[in-house]
């Protein structure tokens, strides 16, 4: 059976890549974010929806599951950022942030592990950041979401463990995609040097270790954040 | 509607009782105890049953439920401490739904 594997913010960046590396591995790939996708693959379904939507949510698991069959993995790839002082972000962006960020998470993880619950098996994957650990001034909004979505990840690691499911993260450097498009250059330059290892990463970096994640194999490994670019946790 | 939905209640218990084969489940009726003081299910069962619970109704009815909602973790009564509340509580929901 070919297995089904879930990828929020699909449409562009690292998501859209992960979608289209999982589609030539031969995986059935159901992408989602809030604009539609110009990714067309037999294997492929897009569905156009707020990740923190939890009707929106449940009906598209229900759909996949009838439609694709059994999800076996679920990436929460989708997030947002909006680089800023602390005492110049609007409230109103700090909850944007936090609705996809973390909202968003949380709602995903609940509707497809009650699905993964009764196979008693499934693999989630949750994004992180370096700016976590590397407490990256500018970031309260990203980074404070980011840095709960570890939490969540390190308690539904333990609510989900009976049920055959695990959850990891992984937290990556900084990517070349629109997420980064709006911070300084210098900003960025100070961030790469603060990583033993200082460059960019790289889509294939991130599915190292998703495969990693994602492996039948790995099924005691759970509860684990894994941050690329040799920062430490 | 409250019979129909707690016949959905004593369906699902009855099929998750097949995997956990709890004597205090065996022929669960309105009185069954299910979660709380003389409760027959720990955490991970009530999250279980609830599970069960929507997909059935999604299945029978074509109704989505949420049943771990504000109203139901506010509640001084708990909503899952009887076949009978859980049954009632359904009830609501769906005609909630349905309206």
């Amino acid at each position: 059976m070919t297995q089904v594997i879930v990828i929020t913010g699909a449409r562009k960046g690292i998501g859209r890549g992960l979608a289209e590396y999982y589609l030539q591995k031969g995986r059935v790939v159901i992408g989602c974010s809030r604009n539609g996708s110009s990714l067309e693959h037999e294997n492929y379904s897009h569905y156009k929806l707020d990740v923190a939507d939890e009707v929106a949510v449940r009906a598209m698991v229900r759909r996949v599951e009838r439609e694709r069959g059994p999800i076996e993995a679920l990436i929460n790839n989708a997030g947002i950022a909006s680089m800023n002082h602390i005492l110049a972000t609007p409230l109103a962006t700090f909850e944007r942030i936090q609705r996809t960020n973390l909202m968003g998470v949380f709602v995903m993880i609940r509707e497809v592990a009650k699905a993964m619950s009764r196979r008693k098996h499934g693999r989630v994957v949750n994004f992180s950041t370096v700016a976590v650990p590397l407490r990256l001034a500018g970031e309260a909004a990203y980074a404070s979401s980011k840095a709960a979505v570890v939490s969540l990840t390190q308690i539904a690691a333990r609510e989900l463990a009976p049920m055959g499911i695990t959850v990891n993260a992984i937290g990556p450097t900084p990517v070349p995609t629109d997420l980064i498009r709006n911070v300084p250059e210098e900003k960025i330059k100070a961030l790469l040097a603060r990583q033993a290892i200082p460059r960019f990463g790289q889509l294939r970096d991130i599915t190292n270790l998703l495969d990693f994640f994602l492996s039948p194999d790995s099924d005691f490994i759970t509860g684990q954040v894994v941050y690329l670019g040799g920062v430490n946790g | 509607m409250q019979e129909v939905a707690t016949k959905i209640v004593v369906h699902a218990l009855t099929e998750l009782n097949q995997d956990w084969e709890n004597e205090g489940l065996r022929n669960p009726d309105v009185n069954t105890r299910l979660f709380g003081p003389q409760g027959n299910l720990d955490s991970l069962g009530l999250v279980a049953l609830l599970t069960e619970i929507e997909e059935r109704v999604y299945e029978e009815l074509g109704v989505e439920v949420f049943l771990a909602d504000d109203r139901a973790m506010s509640q001084s009564l708990s909503p899952f401490r009887s076949v009978r509340a859980l049954g009632d509580y359904l009830a609501k929901l769906i005609q909630e739904q349905q309206a």
